[in-house]
């Protein structure tokens, strides 16, 4: 379709149609319309259906009803969406106060409603002697991922060293430090800790070795057993 | 210069088909625009004296403003002494019947099959875009545009932007069924 030079005038179509001008813009109009064929055109194209619009009286009763209904819910709807976009500075702007609240207060709410349900589970412990029978030196995998493993270290001095292993009942080397000093001494007694990561290591019984590195060349480890159970 | 101005100019020289050019433009527009106020047969019979005036008057006149504002004056006048007339007419006589009643009668029977049509657009229309049934309500209501504008807070080139494009998506969906 193509558009008409006055664009002032041009915009004035429908509401001619409908008889929603005044007198004045009908003249001004009209005078328009003498000499503009794109308008006049247009016009034509729409006359009956205008008619209609216009003139029908059970046509307009109808819709007039029915936009009671729309009217009703969308006035009433778009009140509320209009209060909450006024003509006022974006940060002032209700919906966006309202969203930046929600977005600070719902997972601070959620924070608060779990933290009650966190349990600070303790690092299972177990605490070796040398060469003492397993039995009671068992981590479970069911406690925790991670088991704290203390054991006493005979003739500790400060500044000593330790080579560290731990292997499993077959032998395979599953931990190794080439130099641990990581003991609390009381006396010539150290305790050592390590921590173990036991549900990566898995059920089994293990043995760890702590050979003193200034001991000379026959030095024989200290040995302690632990088992890992499900 | 515009295309009737110049058809005008030719017609003054004495070109008789620059003339019948002219006469016909006015006698179409005239009685389209008579239609909206007055009954489809009395339009066509004041367009036509309107446009025997313009004949008359036209080669001799020096227009102060156009030719379309000088010649859609002599219209309004005609439609103004016409309505004068009915006022005087029925303060005078028996009753008459209604206009509006008298021209639904003689007006050709209403196309039930575009109305339905058109109301069924209009409904599409009206949850599509909903301010164009609002504005249209209000003005069936017999509210002025400058009412309808203060209630809905919107501008009077909101109210006619508004209007035009519901009545391009109007017009769309009679075509296509579609809004």
């Amino acid at each position: 379709m193509s558009r008409c030079d006055s664009p002032e005038f041009g915009k004035l179509l429908h509401a001619y149609e409908l008889g929603a001008l005044s007198e004045e813009d009908t003249e001004r109009f009209e005078t328009h319309l003498i000499d503009c064929d794109v308008c006049y055109g247009e016009l034509l194209s729409f006359e009956k259906e205008a008619d209609i619009l216009n003139s029908d009286n059970e046509f307009k009763r109808v819709m007039m009803d029915r936009a009671r209904g729309y009217t009703y819910v969308k006035t009433e709807l778009g009140k509320f969406l209009k209060s909450l976009w006024p003509d006022v500075p974006f940060l002032l702007k209700p919906a966006v106060v309202y969203l930046i609240a929600l977005l600070m207060i719902v997972p601070a709410y959620w924070r608060l409603k779990t933290s009650g349900n966190e349990q600070i589970t303790p690092l299972q412990t177990v605490s070796l002697l040398e060469d003492r029978s397993v039995s009671e030196d068992v981590f479970r995998i069911s406690s925790g991922e991670y088991g704290l493993l203390e054991f006493l270290i005979k003739d500790a001095a400060a500044g000593k060293s330790y080579s560290v292993e731990i292997r499993s009942r077959n032998g395979e080397v599953i931990y190794q430090e080439a130099r641990f000093s990581e003991f609390d001494i009381f006396g010539t007694i150290g305790t050592g800790r390590l921590l173990l990561p036991v549900s990566r290591m898995g059920p089994g019984d293990y043995e760890l070795l702590l050979t003193d590195l200034q001991s000379g060349p026959r030095r024989e480890p200290q040995r302690y057993y632990f088992r890992i159970e499900k | 210069m515009g295309e009737l101005d110049e058809l005008v100019e030719k017609a003054r020289k004495g070109d008789r088909k620059a003339e019948e050019a002219v006469f016909e433009r006015l006698l179409v527009r005239f009685t389209t625009f008579a239609k909206h106020r007055v009954g489809e047969e009395e339009a066509r019979d004041i367009a036509q004296e309107a446009c025997m005036t313009v004949l008359q008057k036209y080669r001799d006149e020096t227009f102060s403003i156009s030719f379309k504002s000088w010649a859609y004056g002599i219209l309004k006048n005609k439609i103004g002494n016409y309505l004068q007339k009915a006022k005087t007419r029925s303060k005078t006589s028996v009753p008459e019947i209604d206009h509006d009643r008298s021209s639904e009668l003689s007006s050709p029977a209403p196309d039930h099959s575009l109305r339905h049509k058109l109301f069924n657009c209009w409904k599409k229309l009206a949850l599509t875009h909903p301010r164009y049934a609002r504005v249209l309500n209000l003005i069936y209501q017999g509210y002025h545009t400058e009412e309808i504008c203060q209630r809905l807070r919107i501008t009077s080139n909101n109210f006619y932007v508004s209007l035009n494009r519901g009545r391009s998506m109007l017009k769309g969906c009679l075509e296509t069924g579609r809004i």
